[in-house]
């Protein structure tokens, strides 16, 4: 019959768990993915002109000016203007991304309507390309595009000067149905900008 | 005893593997028109039909005739009759049904499809042959409606006759043969009649 | 005696850690998709392809620096590609839903994404039906561009046409100096 007595391990014992314990240590960080350091807090402040990384974007916006004309000939409604960010755009990946990614990069502090003229929670321009002013609706690799940032705001309501947020997606796998895209939009940079003020009368443009 | 410490290696193998995370998916085929009342051109085929909105399910019953297939040669235009003039290679059909159904039975929405000799199947879809435009599909008339599937009516419009015909339009390969016409709203539920031979 | 019992557990246990780092590696994981690879098959301009439910075939391709949007023109930082294909759906009415240009290097640009489109009506089985599809592409991806048509938009499980639109680098500096593209209606039958 065999004591069961209980055993302070010795030493040769204490290296032995030991070390066992680093291996478990040296596992753990292996499959849960390595140390990292811990990301930044907060979005950085960019000047004007200064191109941004707003992943899977690159942002450079130049300047501002309230309007009541977009360059595709379409005017505001009446007590209506646009608030118009000038820059540039283009996609850093392999995979064009649709308009609800592009849309999701950019926001602005102002008080907007959408495009069926409802006040909007949330400042989302349309992205148009300067020129013809054609909506962008999303973006393909290798394109860089002039861009006008469209914003529709009261034209009683003009800043002087306007915020935009700049914010950067994470690649990873939908919740709902597994599909890789571009989700998690989270604030990287912010650019301000003064507003160039509005003409001082409204285009001879078509009446309603 | 000592415990075999050994013992737990399946269970642990088990676990490792659970915890990497082998994804399980489980795709669900969409439902399909599986359940079908069949007939003949000529004869009353009465059905039975299940919609579902937030308030459950709902049984739709009524009867329907082909009363006619036959080769579409004008449809109702804004100024008055227009021809049909079918692009090469391709056929229309006017498809003639009666409805036999209580004017207060929600009958919108319905879908109209050909079916062929060759097994082809040829959605009614309004479009436009050339300049002229095909009436979208519907199973009651234009001017005199029933209600929609929250209960509202038009009551603009006269309500709808517990007897009416309406005609649907179909283009086909030029070389279609009807065979049959099936009529339904959603799956699961479908009615499809033999086109008469001869 | 006690010691070497636990150290066999903990190596063990370190082992099973190894190993489901290995799986982790092997299985599917998050950013996997493994479900999605679509079939291709590969084929020329003025070849027709069977894919589920249709036969589709790329009847001709042009380029330039602008396309001609009912009346405006639009200017490309890049090139405009004009692709006209015909499907002829098999058994149900039907049509291409998912188009997508995708160039040597694997960079892709799908319809719907920026200002790139596809107009393919449904069309009933049997019948030809003309469709087009513009791509705006950077003037490099045009060498060896290829075309991608499927039916569905969500098109894991079915076939896809992958066809070799026949551009070089020539083609590409010709697309520089060419008057903007107008694009063509969708058809219906044979033409």
């Amino acid at each position: 019959m065999h004591a069961y007595t209980p055993q302070v391990p010795g030493t040769r014992g204490r290296i032995v768990v030991g070390a066992a314990v680093l291996v478990l240590l040296a596992g753990g960080i292996w499959v849960s993915g390595g140390l990292a350091r811990a990301d930044q807090v907060g979005p950085t402040s960019a000047a004007p002109g200064v191109e941004v990384e707003a992943t899977p974007f690159r942002v450079r916006l130049d300047s501002a000016e309230a309007t009541y004309e977009l360059s595709d000939g379409s005017t505001a409604d009446e007590g209506l203007a646009y608030v118009v960010v000038a820059g540039t755009l283009a996609l850093d990946d392999d995979e064009s991304v649709g308009s609800d990614v592009l849309g999701d990069a950019f926001r602005a502090d102002l008080s907007t309507y959408d495009v069926y003229g409802e006040p909007e929670d949330e400042a989302e321009p349309i992205v148009t390309v300067a020129g013809d002013g054609s909506w962008l609706l999303g973006i393909g690799p290798g394109l860089t595009y002039d861009v006008r940032l469209v914003f529709e705001v009261d034209e009683s309501a003009v800043p002087g000067q306007v915020t935009v947020d700049l914010a950067a997606h994470v690649r990873r796998a939908s919740s709902l149905d597994g599909t890789i895209g571009w989700h998690d939009p989270a604030v990287v940079s912010r650019v301000t900008l003064d507003v160039s003020p509005l003409p001082a009368e409204r285009p001879d443009g078509d009446l309603q | 005893m000592r415990a075999r410490w050994w013992a737990a290696l399946p269970l642990a193998v088990v676990l490792v593997l659970a915890a990497s995370g082998s994804r399980l998916q489980i795709y669900w085929w969409p439902s399909e028109l599986r359940d079908e009342t069949s007939g003949r051109q000529g004869e009353p085929v009465a059905a039975v039909d299940v919609w579902k909105n937030e308030d459950g399910e709902h049984e739709r019953r009524f009867t329907v005739t082909l009363v006619d297939v036959r080769r579409a040669v004008s449809v109702e235009g804004f100024d008055g009759p227009e021809r049909v003039e079918p692009a090469a290679g391709t056929a229309v059909w006017e498809v003639v049904l009666e409805f036999d159904v209580d004017p207060d039975v929600p009958m919108g929405l319905c879908e109209v499809s050909l079916i062929d000799t060759a097994g082809r199947e040829a959605d009614a879809r309004g479009g436009s042959v050339g300049d002229v435009f095909l009436p979208v599909t519907d199973c009651e008339p234009q001017n005199r409606r029933g209600p929609d599937y929250t209960g509202a009516r038009d009551e603009d419009l006269l309500p709808r006759l517990p007897t009416y015909r309406v005609a649907e339009y179909v283009v086909t390969a030029d070389d279609a043969e009807p065979a049959s016409v099936r009529v339904w709203w959603e799956p699961t539920d479908y009615v499809e009649i033999d086109v008469a031979t001869g | 005696m006690r010691a070497r019992r636990l150290l066999a557990l903990f190596l063990v246990a370190g082992a099973l850690l190894a190993l489901g780092a290995a799986l982790d590696g092997w299985l599917p994981g998050d950013d996997d998709d493994p479900g999605s690879e679509p079939f291709l098959r590969p084929a020329a301009v003025g070849e027709p392809v069977r894919l589920t439910g249709m036969t589709v075939e790329v009847d001709s391709v042009q380029g330039s620096t602008a396309l001609d949007d009912f009346g405006t023109e639009l200017a490309s930082p890049g090139v405009w590609v004009l692709v006209r294909y015909t499907v002829t759906p098999t058994d149900e009415t039907d049509a291409i839903g998912f188009a997508q240009v995708v160039d040597d290097r694997g960079r892709t640009w799908s319809q719907q994404h920026g200002r790139s489109s596809n107009t393919c009506p449904v069309g009933p089985p049997g019948v030809r039906m003309g469709c087009v599809a513009s791509f705006e592409v950077p003037s490099d991806a045009v060498d060896g561009l290829r075309i991608r048509l499927a039916p569905e938009l969500e098109q894991r499980y079915g076939a896809v046409a992958d066809v070799d639109l026949g551009l070089t680098d020539d083609d590409a500096a010709a697309f520089s100096g060419a008057p903007a593209l107008e694009v063509p209606e969708t058809t219906i039958g044979d033409r």
